[in-house]
């Protein structure tokens, strides 16, 4: 099972603070992104990812508090028991 | 009168006199500084001696609106307060948003220079070129609420705006804010305790005159291009509208960079309970606010369920009275925010001073005995936070050695090292272990412990304009050069640092210069920045502030212990090598002479 938990605007905006989907083996970011867009039955891939399929610079994924832009990106390989944590882009200061 | 954009006038106010002169400031010094951040760092730099005690009646104080503050550009609402700061000993300037500053140049006025101390406590009020100064006793010791609603009533202007003092202002706090539009704070480097030194309890202006540029038409079509970019940008567009700047709780937390119990930790346990997001589902956001030209309208109305109302409170305020205090809650934190507006106390250096005392105090090295009747200075307690901002602000008790500011507090209890601080400003809402960039930017900052003067969380953490590994050390010291330059450039322009998550340093160049007749290129905005930030700089060696205190508290040379980036430190003086290079300094930090020259300095 991963767990991919929703903040700031995804949290008010889709009404959900986590969901946690089943993996049967190691999969890539990209398709997990898309098998729990289909669990939550809510869209929010677009404001992660660009109309031609490329991760938003300012986007923020954290795989078990690692941001996946220093990692594989959307190809970034994840594993049972893995934690995800999902912002659209935001900033203040 | 006619007010033109290319007509930058000051006032010179000499509050020992009484004299009141306008001065015409040469374009091309204007050319040289823009306005605001530089033209007076600039001014305060030719005027007083560097040395001096910032508390003294030769200290000047400036009111400095950026070039564009007051025109139709998006967020060109932005003034500055310029001086010597009485809490680091360095050039402090403080910026603010809101509508006084815009209002101050619709009367004419680009600059006030306030000089000398006033006999008794005095205002100052401003209806275009009807300048007065006026007897102020009965606004002494009233919070700035009262002030500003008590001035704009005697003044007869219902839509007059107020810079005031507090409380803290009047009693010297070292981090005591000046507050306009009652919510508003030039909050940092106790530029209120200056304005107290100098019996100045407010300034209040009305102006008339909206200002003119040469090519209306080619200057509101770049606006428009400039409002559409930050509408369609989806950090000033969506994020910081409806969560405010509190969207980074949760950001900042996930990340392992949210400072804790004085920064002994990077991650909140309670952060679910006090975050922007909390604030929205609790139902205390009921609005959001909007500062002068500004679509992006990240303030927060906020009612809280004890019936107190205000703005905020903001990421960092929230921060500093909760995760850095301990506390988890959200009314006392938000009370401690608008209790502070009221009093006129800096959020940031005020949470972290208590932060410091609770450490000191459950270490054991600050006695029970001295906190005479008050509650005990303990992390998480929400009610030693309201007890003891009241008794800082009126110097009461503990609360005089706390109104020092945490190095100066700590140090008297024999732990400096306890101070989360840098050249005696404490740090902002970013544990600088898991951001090698940031630390950088903090241990240079010419104001002390600041996240604006350079905010490198923005590629480090935020992916603006691209992602940078936060951990990397490769390339960061120019970055640093560049976002301390830029930054220059846009408080001096007058705009708000916010913009830049949707601008760029072409689209500040071209609003620049579609106001003007500069023509400058954007390699010579930026070194516009460049030529401010050596100044200020230069300013604070020769005011007895050493490259040595470039430095970080030691705790950041101890790994973080918890949170997504466990273990990490920071390796900040690996950088400021290479960063004073990337300067043109020598290696010891100091500006070479050929430095000053080439920037037109010396």
């Amino acid at each position: 099972m991963v767990r991919l938990n929703f903040f700031t605007l995804f949290r008010l905006e889709l009404g959900i603070k986590s969901i946690d989907v089943e993996i049967e083996k190691e999969i890539k970011l990209s398709d997990l992104l898309y098998l729990a867009e289909k669990k939550a039955n809510k869209k929010f891939i677009h404001k992660l990812i660009d109309s031609d399929g490329n991760l938003l610079n300012n986007a923020i994924i954290l795989v078990n508090g690692k941001n996946v832009h220093h990692l594989q990106k959307l190809e970034t390989i994840i594993k049972d028991g893995d934690e995800l944590a999902l912002f659209p882009p935001g900033g203040g200061g | 009168m006619a007010n033109e954009l290319m007509d930058v006038k000051a006032l010179r106010i000499n509050l020992k006199t009484g004299d009141i002169k306008q001065e015409n400031i040469d374009m091309e010094l204007v050319k040289k500084y823009l306005g605001g951040r530089g033209l007076a760092s600039k001014i305060l730099k030719d005027e007083i001696d560097p040395k001096i005690d910032p508390l003294s009646e030769a200290n000047k104080l400036i009111f400095a609106n950026g070039l564009l503050t007051g025109t139709a550009v998006p967020t060109a609402g932005r003034y500055m307060v310029v001086t010597k700061g009485p809490l680091t000993g360095t050039i402090a300037s403080s910026n603010s948003g809101g509508f006084f500053g815009a209002e101050l140049r619709k009367a004419g006025w680009s600059l006030v220079i306030i000089e000398g101390k006033a006999d008794k406590p005095v205002y100052i009020s401003i209806k275009d070129s009807d300048v007065k100064i006026n007897d102020a006793s009965h606004l002494w010791g009233k919070t700035t609420d009262i002030t500003t609603d008590t001035l704009i009533e005697e003044f007869g202007e219902k839509n007059a705006k107020v810079a005031c003092i507090g409380p803290a202002g009047e009693k010297l706090v070292k981090f005591a804010a000046i507050i306009n539009d009652k919510a508003r704070a030039a909050g940092r480097t106790g530029v209120g305790a200056v304005m107290g030194s100098k019996n100045l309890k407010a300034i209040v202006v009305k102006g008339s005159e909206r200002i003119d540029v040469m090519d209306k038409a080619a200057f509101m079509d770049a606006v428009k291009s400039k409002v559409d970019l930050i509408r369609k940008d989806p950090i000033t567009g969506d994020g910081l509208p409806k969560l405010g700047t509190k969207v980074l709780d949760s950001i900042i937390n996930q990340s392992g960079l949210y400072p804790t119990k004085n920064f002994q930790f990077g991650t909140f346990e309670y952060v679910e309970e006090v975050n922007g997001e909390a604030l929205v589902n609790k139902g205390y956001l009921i609005d959001n606010k909007a500062c002068y030209a500004c679509p992006i309208g990240c303030g927060r109305d906020v009612v809280l369920p004890n019936g107190r109302k205000g703005e905020g409170p903001e990421y960092e305020s929230a921060w500093a009275f909760g995760a850095d205090c301990g506390v988890k809650d959200l009314i006392a934190i938000s009370d401690a925010n608008f209790m502070c507006n009221e009093l006129g106390l800096d959020t940031i250096s005020a949470g972290t001073t208590l932060a410091c005392a609770m450490e000191l105090y459950e270490k054991g090295y600050l006695p029970k005995e001295d906190l005479k009747d008050g509650p005990e200075l303990t992390f998480g307690s929400s009610e030693s936070l309201l007890y003891y901002l009241k008794k800082i602000a009126y110097r009461e008790d503990l609360g005089d050695k706390l109104a020092e500011g945490s190095y100066r507090f700590a140090e008297g209890y024999g732990h400096p090292e306890l101070s989360m601080s840098v050249k005696k400003q404490e740090l902002p809402a970013y544990d600088p272990r898991g951001v090698q960039g940031h630390s950088l930017e903090y241990a240079t900052s010419n104001r002390g412990g600041c996240h604006v003067r350079g905010y490198m969380i923005s590629p480090e953490v935020l992916g603006v304009p691209e992602k940078l590994d936060p951990q990397s050390l490769e390339g960061k010291a120019g970055w640093v050069k560049v976002f301390q330059d830029l930054t220059a450039v846009i408080d001096s322009a007058g705009l708000c640092l916010f913009s830049s998550f949707a601008l760029g340093a072409d689209d500040y160049a071209e609003l620049i210069n579609v106001g003007t007749n500069f023509g400058l290129t954007t390699d010579e905005v930026l070194k516009i920045g460049e030529r401010i930030w050596n100044l200020e700089r230069q300013f604070n060696y020769e005011a007895g502030i050493t490259p040595d205190e470039d430095r970080l508290p030691d705790r950041f040379k101890e790994p973080l212990p918890d949170g997504s980036q466990k273990g990490s430190f920071s390796h900040y003086e690996d950088l400021l090598v290479e960063y004073y290079k990337a300067r043109g300094w020598t290696e010891d930090g100091i500006i070479p002479k050929e430095k000053l020259q080439e920037l037109g300095i010396a």
